[in-house]
């Protein structure tokens, strides 16, 4: 998918855990996890909020468009 | 208020008569096995060591064999097709019907329900055939006997595999949404 997920990066920058995320967001882990390795096909709106708000970023930093051949470079790894 | 999906549901109840007429259509199946079994050893062999009564259900043999055969191969795509149901109502009464196994399972109902009608149409022309040849043969009481009017086409039955098919495709698109909804977060 051409939409790259940057959650790791951003936990990393915030030196926060993902279980930590969970609790705060009220996000399964499985369910992050999955957003994390960008298997997710879709985000809510409100899953995009609460992220927002406990990382103090935007929705761009945490989704990146990156083009076709990227991807599937992406997805090969 | 009834459920129609779910434990306890009238779903599972559905799928309790499918499960015993599964097994009928099993059973059938076997009888008429036994009995063609039964009619090609009488026609082999004259009938010398079997009762009088079954030599007279039994004749004359090629008259009655394929008709046992016909109706066999009815049963088995009878079995078929209720197998096919007894396992999409499994996942009805477990209530979780969107799965892609269903739609597999209405689009080999349909494909059945297709093979079985050509093939009834084969077998009508096969003894429309069958009939011509014992009327050359002189035999008009015979040829009497054997049924070729069958094949007329039957709309209900054209309506419903074409129904089952769309049907088929709903079920494709209900699970290809239950999963994008699985992850969607």
């Amino acid at each position: 998918m051409p939409i790259r997920v940057t959650l790791d990066r951003i936990l990393l920058e915030r030196r926060m855990s993902l279980t930590e995320l969970c609790d705060r967001v009220g996000i399964t882990l499985a369910n992050l996890s999955i957003l994390k390795t960008g298997k997710a096909k879709a985000v809510r709106f409100t899953t995009l909020e609460a992220l927002c708000r406990e990382l103090g970023c935007q929705p761009g930093d945490l989704l990146h468009y990156i083009d076709e051949e990227e991807a599937k470079k992406d997805a090969a790894e | 208020m009834l459920r129609t999906i779910g434990r306890g549901s009238l779903s599972e109840a559905l799928r309790a008569v499918l499960w015993i007429a599964r097994f009928v259509c099993l059973l059938l199946v076997a009888l008429m096995g036994v009995l063609a079994a039964t009619a090609i050893f009488a026609y082999a062999t004259g009938g010398a060591s079997m009762p009088g009564v079954l030599i007279e259900v039994l004749s004359p043999a090629h008259l009655v064999l394929p008709g046992i055969l016909i109706a066999a191969g009815g049963f088995f795509v009878a079995y078929f097709i209720v197998d096919r149901l007894t396992r999409i109502f499994a996942t009805l009464a477990a209530g979780d019907p969107f799965v892609h196994e269903n739609a597999e399972h209405l689009r080999a109902i349909w494909v059945a329900m297709v093979a079985f009608e050509l093939a009834r149409y084969a077998v009508a022309a096969g003894m429309a055939l069958l009939r011509q040849i014992v009327l050359e043969t002189g035999d008009a009481a015979s040829a009497g006997e054997i049924k070729a009017d069958v094949w007329l086409v039957e709309p209900v039955i054209w309506f419903a595999i074409l129904v089952i098919a769309v049907l088929a495709e709903v079920f494709r698109e209900g699970a290809r949404l239950r999963d994008e909804q699985k992850l969607t977060i």
